[in-house]
């Protein structure tokens, strides 16, 4: 059975069910990590000022080298927070049911994310060990960075969102895993070696990103040829 | 007591989550610590005053926003509402008790998201972690006060992640 809109709408709905907040010494420990319910602004302001800063003081052409750091903290943390969701009892709980297909588990991991207030986006296209084509229609960064600077990026400002495209290929296609089959490539619960997945997968420049003036952001993950 | 009433908002459209006119995202603690290294580590700029004044704006802003709803006379009142919204929000624990009626004192942070994180991944630090919770209290002190930004400084003189017990912060204007 596919993940669609119904399907992904109930997996929404399941996540906030399950209270993501603060227990009495303030901390939200789940899907092997600890969250929090972080201000969306913050981590704007962490990205942009940064590499603003950093412009000014030592060229333009450091906007490339910042954005790379910043795409790395977020495809650690897809490695890491996806995998862990992908491996709990709540991921077996509401989505499994649903997979049947790598391919699947990758839009289930887009449905857990679309609750997780990052903005909507959804899978333009799968090709298993290839390609993954993602789009965002309200991504809390392009749309923090019109607020600041307008439309007025040279190059997409989503880096949250293109590290989590290269971290779901990471998790679904570990390569030289192409004849295993799902439950053989899915995390345990608490698996300590999934850091090694990192980085086999890239998200190319997002081609198209509400900063630039496009009236969405559109990414595309490849294999990482450097690895 | 007073009991802390956040506006929770989850658009189904956009899948935005607002809390009290800010919006807000989950993401962990591995994030949260590669992107504070990624600003510690850059060099060329004061990475550690960024993340102070980001954290300072967005807590000025929500709690501002929360104490237009939600305004009890008392400052020891409001100083409560402020340690339960960091609690909810997941970024640990604060005693704010140590503080007088103009904000200043001393603050305790018993447990901090962002030491367990750090000591987890990275191990021990050399250097207080803190400048997220600084900036945290900073835009609280400021929004119970209605000063501007900039008007407190909070440093952290103790910190978990360096071996101490608890996160010490003295705050002043």
């Amino acid at each position: 059975m596919a993940i669609g809109p119904k399907e992904e709408n109930d997996i929404i709905k399941a996540v906030h069910s399950l209270g993501i907040q603060g227990d009495a010494d303030g901390i939200i420990e789940t899907f092997g990590v600890l969250l929090t319910n972080m201000y969306a602004d913050y981590y704007n302001t962490l990205s942009f000022d940064y590499e603003k800063e950093v412009m000014k003081v030592a060229g333009e052409e450091m906007e490339d080298i910042c954005a790379r750091l910043l795409i790395y903290a977020a495809q650690d943390c897809a490695v890491n927070t996806v995998g862990g969701i992908w491996a709990s009892p709540e991921w077996e709980a509401v989505v499994q049911p649903h997979v049947e297909t790598k391919e699947d588990v990758i839009y289930g991991m887009v449905a857990v994310t679309n609750a997780l207030g990052w903005g909507n986006w959804k899978v333009i296209e799968v090709v298993p060990f290839k390609k993954l084509v993602m789009e965002a229609y309200s991504p809390y960064e392009a749309l923090g960075y019109v607020e600041k600077y307008g439309a007025t990026a040279k190059r997409g400002k989503c880096y949250m969102l293109e590290g989590v495209v290269g971290g779901f290929m990471d998790l679904v296609y570990p390569p030289g895993t192409e004849d295993k089959a799902i439950n053989e490539v899915r995390p345990t619960p608490g698996q300590k070696d999934l850091p090694d997945r990192i980085e086999n997968y890239i998200c190319v420049d997002e081609e198209l990103c509400i900063a630039k003036g496009d009236n969405h952001c559109k990414f595309i993950g490849v294999p990482n040829e450097e690895k | 007591m007073v009991e802390l009433d956040l506006k929770i908002d989850f658009d189904e459209e956009k899948r935005l989550v607002n809390i009290s006119g800010t919006l807000m995202a989950v993401h962990c603690h591995h994030f949260n610590t590669n992107l504070f290294q990624s600003l510690e580590d850059a060099g060329y700029v004061d990475g550690h005053e960024i993340v102070r004044g980001a954290a300072e704006k967005v807590a000025f802003k929500q709690f501002s926003t929360i104490l237009k709803t939600q305004n009890p006379p008392a400052v020891s009142d409001k100083l409560a509402m402020a340690v339960e919204l960091f609690r909810i929000l997941g970024f640990g624990t604060i005693k704010l008790d140590g503080l007088s009626d103009d904000c200043t004192g001393i603050a305790i942070s018993p447990i901090s998201h962002l030491c367990k994180g750090w000591m987890g991944k990275f191990g021990k630090r050399k250097e207080p972690l803190c400048f997220f919770t600084a900036g945290f209290i900073q835009g609280v002190c400021e929004a119970i006060t209605g000063t501007d930004l900039g008007t407190f400084k909070v440093v952290e003189t103790q910190c978990i992640s360096v071996g101490d017990n608890t996160c010490s912060f003295e705050v002043n204007k």
